[in-house]
């Protein structure tokens, strides 16, 4: 006999929720960055400004979700560079972000701060800075959630079971990505509603029906992702039927590791 | 229908871009250098055809088929050595392959219609450009058989017409893998794409 199940909790609950979590997430997280950079425990900072990032994406606060997964990969590369003792001058930065949020948080009500826009924080200096470090350690390796990208949930529509193979091969395991694959349009659609990606990859010449008419139909259900055509097939008038059905990007097959990070860089 | 100097002049360029294409998609599936001949161009039957692509060879041979469409229709094919379809499964997807028999061919097969995809449609596309014509692909097909039997399975049509045959080898020379695009026009799209090809000397000149 089926358990009788609690009402789904309002967005304003889920938010008051959050809103304790984040409290004492920043206060943990500020609490050990005032050891210093000697004392400063980086994996807890990345830990808890990585669940605050999972929180935000959960009750769709896009600017937090943004700018906790900047500071979570910040603590991960502070972490890093800890261990060859090159850390010291940037932990006044990392300091600075998470003290910006934490003094924000006291002029605002929490709640008014998340729900509003994003506030005044130094999220492009952390950037740039991120990318001097990294460039300066040799650290090219480091994935696109470390840059501060935040993790897409990708889906593979190619009726080619190699074809799928191929992406997920060429996709960085530490991307933080999540691949998601169909082989036809009815599997695509079924997909799509489940996971809700952000970016579609669409193989042009399957047997059921194309990938610009796949896009027409993620549309017509009410959902609107990001579209890539996935071809070898770069013929000008097919480029120029995916632009004109609002396709933003191409990514040509064979597929690699560049190519992907490119496309995914310029599309979205 | 003949060919003048100029004309087979231009499809030999038509091939040369679209093979090129392919075999730039082909080296960057392998990470090595591919060299192609530069591609040979003839008017002759279907059945007189193989004998001209195949020049001479026998055996089991691989081959990966698409029909084209839209403005332009004809086939083109992929074709290889058994020996070579396997390599070049094994250099790029052999480590992903499953460990059963039985699977791990149906894996190789779906594996090889997909690279001949890939480098067929590179080809098509890059002509389709060039002519400014729109040509659609069907979705390609795989098989396996001696050199002469796939050729019959994959010619447009029986009939002794002339046809357009532009053909040419690739060569993975390190790792000594040889294979042909064959591309083999109707008489119909034959005529259209000489059309084109007029087209393009007359706006050269």
């Amino acid at each position: 006999m089926p358990q009788p199940q609690d009402p789904p909790l309002s967005r304003e609950a889920l938010l008051d929720v959050f809103c304790k979590e984040t409290r004492e997430r920043l206060a943990r997280a500020l609490a050990s960055l005032e050891q210093g950079p000697e004392g400063c425990d980086y994996d807890q900072v990345h830990q808890e400004f990585d669940s605050l990032h999972g929180g935000a994406r959960a009750v769709d606060l896009p600017w937090l979700e943004h700018y906790s997964r900047v500071v979570a990969g910040y603590a991960r590369l502070l972490r890093h560079l800890k261990r060859g003792g090159q850390h010291e001058e940037t932990h006044a930065l990392l300091t600075q972000a998470v003290t910006a949020l934490v003094e924000q948080c006291r002029k605002t009500p929490l709640i008014e701060l998340l729900a509003g826009d994003q506030p005044e924080m130094p999220m492009r200096e952390m950037l740039n800075s991120m990318q001097t470090l990294m460039q300066r350690a040799s650290l090219d390796e480091l994935s696109p959630c470390a840059l501060g990208e935040r993790p897409l949930v990708l889906l593979v529509v190619d009726d080619s079971s190699t074809s799928r193979l191929l992406f997920r091969i060429h996709m960085p395991a530490d991307s933080g990505h999540v691949v998601h694959e169909a082989e036809d349009a009815e599997s695509a659609l079924r997909v799509a509603r489940e996971v809700r990606p952000d970016v579609v990859f669409l193989d042009y010449n399957m047997p059921d029906c194309n990938g610009v008419e796949i896009a027409r139909k993620l549309r017509a259900v009410g959902l609107d992702p990001c579209c890539i055509l996935l071809t070898a097939n770069v013929q000008q008038a097919i480029l120029d039927e995916a632009r004109a059905a609002g396709f933003a990007g191409v990514l040509e097959k064979p597929v690699s590791r560049d190519k992907i990070a490119t496309v995914l860089r310029t599309a979205t | 229908m003949h060919l003048s100097d100029a004309q087979r002049d231009v499809l030999t360029e038509l091939g040369n871009i679209g093979i090129s294409r392919a075999a730039r998609q082909l080296s960057i599936l392998l990470n090595e250098p591919i060299r192609i001949e530069v591609p040979r161009v003839e008017l002759c039957s279907a059945s007189e055809a193989s004998g001209k692509c195949l020049d001479g060879k026998s055996g089991e041979m691989s081959c990966v088929y698409q029909r084209m469409s839209g403005e332009l229709t004809g086939r083109i094919a992929l074709l290889l050595p058994s020996s070579g379809s396997h390599l070049l499964f094994q250099e790029l997807l052999g480590h992903a392959a499953p460990l059963h028999a039985l699977d791990l061919r149906a894996f190789e097969h779906e594996a090889m219609t997909e690279i001949g995809n890939i480098l067929i449609s590179s080809c098509v596309s890059a002509m389709a450009d060039m002519l400014e014509l729109r040509i659609d692909v069907s979705m390609p097909r795989f098989a396996e058989a001696t050199a002469q039997d796939l050729f019959n399975d994959t010619a447009p049509d029986r009939e002794e017409q002339p046809a357009l045959l532009i053909h040419t080898r690739l060569t993975a020379a390190r790792r000594d893998l040889e294979g042909s695009i064959v591309l083999l026009l109707s008489a119909a799209a034959a005529e259209k794409v000489m059309f084109a090809v007029q087209a393009l000397i007359l706006a050269a000149d």
